[in-house]
């Protein structure tokens, strides 16, 4: 029924749509999410110069300190204002993660500590870990199977 | 007061990038004196590597640890160079246990381990554990 009228409906309110701007949004969200990228960076170096960590072993540790950072900063409600303004730069890194796990505990605070925050602290973050636990699993057998088989 | 702050922060940050890229040029040592042929050695075999520009030999009796740093542009081969290096390594000291590593975090600790001895204040025994720490790290995985 919708689909006699849609395209004439459509163009009708394109007609009168603001334009988004593409290009600057994109242009933001590489700046911003490179400046993100250096702090990582700059984590690591620091985890490399000051702790017993070489390049392989630092990532890990890496990861969770940026994401936590970024927990904070979305408890102090700064993380947000960073994301209207740069869009995907802010939620494509890591630091993304923390702010989707917070930023969902934070909103169904009020159902309470059990069925709100426990039952909904993941809703945004959990398919984050189904999907990367998974596809770390297959690639796992993988390689397994390929060291087994002498290709690796 | 805030966009100075966030401009502070972002030098400071970029910046900090350079201690990465400070040159310290060859540098070998030994800890037990009969290898100083090995060493000289393999400093040629490293200064003939276009690829490679700060590089740390460290020879003990039994093992010898041997550090470095790539060039920029060659990173994308890094895994063919210790591959070489390995190779030519392993036929021309076949006794001895090596350790080969581009590892920033290794090359800092063998570059403090070749000034502490070539400045002569750290006895035998210690300069070997510190070795053998590093080569543990160096073996460590995530």
């Amino acid at each position: 029924m919708s689909q006699q009228k849609e395209p004439l409906f459509q163009a009708e309110t394109s007609r009168h749509d603001k334009k988004r701007p593409l290009v600057k949004n994109c242009i933001k969200a590489f700046v911003v999410g490179g400046i993100i990228c250096t702090i990582g960076q700059l984590v690591t170096v620091l985890l490399i110069i000051y702790f017993p960590f070489t390049e392989q072993t630092a990532g890990n540790p890496t990861v969770s300190i940026m994401v936590f950072l970024s927990m904070l900063l979305t408890g102090f409600g700064l993380y947000n204002k960073l994301g209207q303004f740069a869009g995907a730069g802010s939620a494509v890194p890591v630091t993304g993660f923390g702010n989707a796990v917070v930023s969902a505990a934070i909103e169904h605070r009020s159902e309470g500590l059990v069925l709100g925050v426990g039952g909904n602290i993941f809703k945004l973050a959990g398919s984050v870990i189904v999907y990367g636990v998974v596809s770390a699993f297959f690639l796992a057998l993988i390689k397994t199977l390929l060291i087994q088989w002498g290709v690796l | 007061m805030k966009k100075g702050l966030i401009v502070v922060i972002l030098i400071s940050s970029i910046l900090s990038g350079c201690v990465l890229f400070e040159e310290k040029g060859a540098s070998h040592a030994v800890i037990h004196t009969s290898q100083e042929e090995t060493i000289t050695q393999i400093a040629e075999r490293l200064e003939d590597t276009k690829e490679l520009y700060d590089t740390v030999v460290i020879a003990a009796d039994s093992s010898l640890l041997i550090s470095y740093k790539v060039k920029h542009l060659y990173r994308f081969d890094m895994k063919g160079i210790e591959k070489d290096l390995e190779a030519w390594l392993k036929d021309q000291y076949p006794d001895q246990e090596i350790t080969l590593s581009s590892d920033y975090k290794i090359f800092l600790e063998s570059f403090q381990l070749f000034e502490k001895l070539s400045q002569k204040n750290i006895s035998e025994k210690e300069a070997l554990s510190e070795m053998k720490k590093i080569i543990s790290l160096k073996n460590e995985l995530t």
